[in-house]
């Protein structure tokens, strides 16, 4: 049976501003719930954070599945047994809007650095706070202390080093703030690529733009890094973070385009 | 101690060759931060760190929000100098 591609695309329209208010209010409930059940329990801080990501992974779990199942995307994982070594800096590249999504359905105990407005955000307050997220309202010196600080304590964390969605798909574009939490922590850097065709939930884009087709994402999660084997380790600090932001950002350009998971031209001006 | 603007100015020099291996040709009073020389503001902590000597105190990175060029760090170092000396 072949659907019309009006129906088609109609449908997904619907279902997509179904699948945002899913998250939406499945955020806030899920706050709800952990502040009601799991708040009260005498657990250590520690260990209602643990929980409250592994509700939160859990929850994306379903959440991709779901959309999934109503047509919005497909999705293949690559190598993520790699995946849940604590204390490692995880880094990927940041197509769309659903990555981060995609990455905590897989590692159930990462700590994130998250946008300032999902603590003003009612639906999301609860959740990012319980969970002990990272906020990016501190200047760059003390989220780098900060986020190196987790990293120590054990918790693996996930940046995306561009900052924010790729916007530039031929060359990506990182920051330095990777690379320097990653020195300061001294810890191994696990790379993962991110494939996502046709393009979607850019940057530039709202989700009413429904894309031409169901997009496919590929997950792959690369073998760690360790930084004695990518840079000289003997320079100068800040020349270390520059070189080791180029390798980490020519790592993982190379491994796309390997892929060729570095979308071609024509659907850059789509 | 009262140390000029071209002292500092000397020390940032040479911290920007030595610490940021940067060319030498590319610094001057007027190249600004961000853009000519590529530094953020995590980078800046590093540069404040080897001008305490100037200051005696740690710079915090609000007083370095307004700082666009080397000549603003100059001012702004000079100025820090300057207050400890009369304080002192």
């Amino acid at each position: 049976m072949t659907i019309p591609k009006s129906i088609d695309k109609q449908w997904r329209l619907f279902a997509t501003g179904f699948s945002f208010t899913v998250f939406g209010i499945g955020a806030f409930f899920i706050a709800i719930g952990l502040l009601l059940f799991l708040y009260p329990i005498p657990f250590s801080k520690t260990k209602k954070q643990i929980w409250t990501r592994r509700t939160i992974s859990f929850a994306t779990r379903f959440y991709v599945r779901m959309m999934r199942a109503f047509g919005l995307l497909s999705f293949e994982f690559k190598n993520i047994d790699r995946l849940g070594n604590s204390g490692e800096l995880i880094i990927a590249n940041h197509p769309s809007l659903l990555d981060v999504v995609f990455i905590l359905s897989v590692v159930p105990d990462a700590c994130c650095i998250v946008k300032e407005a999902l603590w003003r955000n009612p639906f999301t307050f609860g959740a990012v706070s319980m969970a002990g997220y990272i906020s990016n309202n501190s200047n760059g010196p003390e989220l780098v202390d900060k986020a190196s600080k987790t990293i120590k304590t054990g918790q693996s964390l996930i940046i995306f080093p561009e900052g924010t969605r790729t916007s530039n798909l031929e060359q990506l574009n990182f920051q330095r703030g990777a690379a320097n939490i990653a020195l300061k922590a001294a810890c191994p850097i696990r790379p993962i690529l991110i494939g996502c065709e046709p393009m979607t939930l850019r940057k530039h884009e709202s989700w009413y733009q429904i894309p031409v087709a169901p997009p496919l994402f590929t997950i792959e999660a690369l073998d760690a890094l360790v930084i004695k084997d990518c840079i000289d380790t003997n320079r100068p600090s800040v020349v270390q973070a520059n070189h080791l932001n180029q390798y980490l950002q020519q790592k993982i350009l190379s491994e796309l385009q390997v892929r060729k998971l570095v979308p071609k031209d024509e659907s850059i001006n789509k | 101690m009262n140390h000029t603007k071209n002292d500092i100015y000397t020390r940032i020099h040479t911290v920007l060759v030595e610490q940021f291996e940067m060319d030498a040709d590319s610094i001057s009073m007027d190249a600004k931060l961000r853009d000519d020389l590529d530094i953020d503001s995590i980078d800046a902590v590093d540069l404040m760190v080897e001008l305490k000597s100037f200051t005696e105190k740690k710079l915090a990175v609000d007083d370095f929000r307004e700082v666009r060029t080397i000549s603003d760090i100059v001012d702004a170092v000079h100025k820090l100098a300057q207050e400890n000396s009369t304080a002192t």
